[in-house]
């Protein structure tokens, strides 16, 4: 008889948390890409939030993963791999990351979770629209959209971070408990 | 952090970002701007600091301008002018027609000053190179050149035609009028002093790429961009203030191409053939059937007699560019236009 | 980690300065005249340029087949399309200088602008 060595890969606790939140920031992809907008691709950044509560609560590695996952495995859940919006949609996440993880560290934190919401909502549109501009349609007029884009973001992040404070403080309770 | 003070800033912020837009418009120069398909072209009408009131009021009665004249002075649709071209032939006396006298007249005066070159008594001869219709489509072949040379053997001019007091009479079978190389100057004269009676003192009128402008635009002058001939890009600029006419005629507004030569619609009237020496002319004069005039006078009088013409037209800017692509024009307007890349070589003539 | 999650200082220093920024784009960038002409790219970088003036309805090649326009009372919009979503037809009529229409899947862009050339000029004369 022969014994079938089965692989196994060891998994840590980070892992299953990071699949985990990137299951939700999936989750929440795939129901943006449902609301309609003017530019298409162009969604507020909604799933932003998971990866703004990742990093508060376990730090930009874990934040990162779970955002680049969300891009990539949306994106082949709903097809739309290295498309159009996928470009866009990564441009958006790399840019909000690095915008979140540059305010996050600056000396004393002096942002809390809306602060950060806002800088990273506008990033990511930002991000997307002149990745739009750049590559799909370099049209000077395309700008006439950005405002109202902006405008959005701006609700979304502020809103967005308002709900994250008390999320963020009913999970605390929570875990004191 | 309560709800409420949260709104509050949201306030305070929306107003402020509010205030920073808005202190970008001012209402002093307000722009009218609107643009319409008439006399067979797009006429584009801008006036300054005037009230919706008065600019709508205004801009609905020059729309009406615009079509009464071109009405009436289409020179081939059955209208009035058609009805005294058919009298004129007969050589009978016949009333004058009151619409269309002031035009007889003004262009009889500029056809003289002009040599003849400016003539617009020789409808037939536009006729016979197929320049009469409207159609773009149509096809279009140079006429037998013994048709052109018996026409030329008694070329109709505008001296043939005879007013005595009530009647007018014409002295030539193959007299026809066509004013198109004078009607929409005209017709941008009459329009401007129709908006100067409702007041208005800072507008143009631009019929197709030639204008009129007065006052200025704003605090500075009008600054209008003129088109290369063969290229679409805006090659050179001049401001004008105060009450000027902008006119260019070119080989490249109305033409047929047959067998790889290029025959366009302003026939020299000696020749009975498109003049050839010429690209564009572009003149710059008080009012706009002069210089429409002119423009077309010009454009046949060439590199070597345009001095000639334009001095007895009384023409104080001129700029030609010949066949070859050399400009040529006046000191005065060299000291005015400004190219927009790099300057040419320019033939300076004498003053004017 | 902070526990402490409520709305910060900067959080509303954030907030205005971004508001701000937002509104004052809307300035810059959002111009009301009235559109004179049509920019039409199809595929293969054909363009024509088009009068609003006169209304009618045409025909663009592009990448996937024909879309139709239709220009009425100085308006543009797409009347049909080989796309499948239809996007370029939902977004209705257009007449702002500056609006794009576009069917992005047929490469067919629409771009409305005015005669003056970028406002460099109060007129062009030719």
């Amino acid at each position: 008889m022969m014994q079938h060595e089965s692989l196994v890969i060891q998994t840590t606790r980070k892992d299953h948390l990071v699949a985990g939140f990137a299951a939700l920031a999936i989750s929440i992809h795939l129901l943006e890409s449902v609301i309609p907008s003017p530019v298409p691709g162009i969604k507020p950044g909604l799933a932003n939030l998971i990866t703004l509560y990742v990093l508060l609560r376990h730090g930009w590695a874990m934040a990162a993963s779970v955002s680049m996952l969300r891009v990539i495995g949306g994106s082949l859940l709903l097809g739309t791999f290295l498309s159009p919006t996928f470009i866009m949609s990564l441009a958006g996440a790399l840019a909000s990351l690095l915008v979140l993880i540059a305010a996050y560290r600056l000396p004393g934190k002096p942002l809390g979770a809306m602060g950060l919401a806002i800088l990273a909502a506008l990033a990511h549109v930002l991000a997307q629209f002149l990745t739009a501009w750049a590559l799909f349609i370099p049209h000077p007029s395309l700008f006439t959209l950005l405002p109202v884009l902006l405008t959005a973001a701006l609700i979304s992040g502020t809103l967005g971070g308002i709900l994250l404070n008390k999320i963020m403080q009913r999970v605390d309770t929570r875990l004191s408990q | 952090m309560t709800l409420l003070s949260i709104a509050r800033y949201c306030l305070f912020a929306g107003m402020f970002a509010l205030l920073v837009s808005v202190t970008g418009c001012s209402k002093p120069h307000r722009e009218f701007n609107e643009t319409v398909f008439t006399m067979g072209t797009l006429v584009e009408v801008t006036i300054i600091g005037e009230e919706e009131a008065v600019t709508d009021k205004a801009y609905a009665a020059i729309l009406d301008d615009f079509s009464y004249m071109h009405n009436t002075w289409h020179p081939w649709q059955r209208n009035a002018l058609a009805r005294l071209n058919s009298l004129l032939k007969t050589g009978a006396a016949f009333s004058l027609a009151p619409s269309i006298l002031p035009l007889i007249e003004h262009s009889a005066v500029l056809s003289e000053k002009s040599h003849g070159l400016f003539n617009p008594a020789i409808g037939g001869l536009v006729k016979l190179w197929g320049f009469h219709q409207d159609d773009y489509d149509a096809i279009f072949s140079p006429p037998d050149e013994d048709v052109i040379a018996e026409f030329l053997t008694d070329l109709p001019q505008m001296s043939d035609i005879e007013v005595d007091n009530l009647t007018m009479y014409g002295k030539n079978a193959n007299l026809h009028l066509d004013f198109g190389g004078f009607a929409k100057g005209v017709a941008v004269d009459a329009t401007i002093e129709h908006l100067r009676e409702f007041g208005i003192e800072n507008a143009i009128i631009n019929a197709g790429g030639d204008l009129r402008a007065i006052g200025k635009r704003g605090n500075r002058p009008w600054r209008i961009g003129i088109r290369d001939p063969r290229s679409d890009g805006v090659f050179a600029s001049i401001d004008i203030s105060g009450d000027e006419s902008v006119f260019t005629s070119g080989d490249y507004e109305r033409y047929f191409m047959s067998q790889n030569k290029r025959y366009h619609h302003i026939i020299d009237p000696r020749t009975g053939y498109p003049a050839d020496q010429t690209r564009s002319v572009t003149v710059v004069h008080s009012d706009a059937a002069t210089a429409d005039a002119a423009a077309t006078a010009l454009f046949i009088a060439g590199p070597e007699q345009w001095h000639r013409i334009a001095t007895s037209m009384g023409i104080k800017f001129v700029m030609l560019i010949d066949k070859a692509g050399n400009v040529h024009m006046n000191p005065a307007m060299a000291r005015r236009i400004n190219f927009t890349q790099s300057t040419p070589e320019i033939i300076l003539s004498k003053p004017l | 980690m902070d526990n402490a999650y409520r709305i910060k200082f900067a959080d509303k220093l954030v907030f205005m300065v971004c508001a701000c920024l937002v509104g004052a784009s809307y300035w810059h960038l959002w111009s009301d005249e009235p559109a004179q002409l049509a920019i039409i790219k199809g595929h293969q970088s054909q363009t024509q340029v088009i009068t609003l003036h006169q209304d009618t309805t045409l025909s663009v090649t592009g990448a996937l087949g024909t879309s139709s326009l239709e220009i009425k009372n100085r308006q543009l919009r797409f009347t049909d399309s080989p796309c499948n979503s239809k996007l370029c037809i939902q977004s209705g009529w257009h007449q702002r200088s500056g609006d794009i229409a576009a069917c992005l899947p047929n490469r067919v862009s629409v771009q409305l602008a005015r005669n003056d050339a970028a406002r460099d000029y109060d007129a062009i004369n030719f």
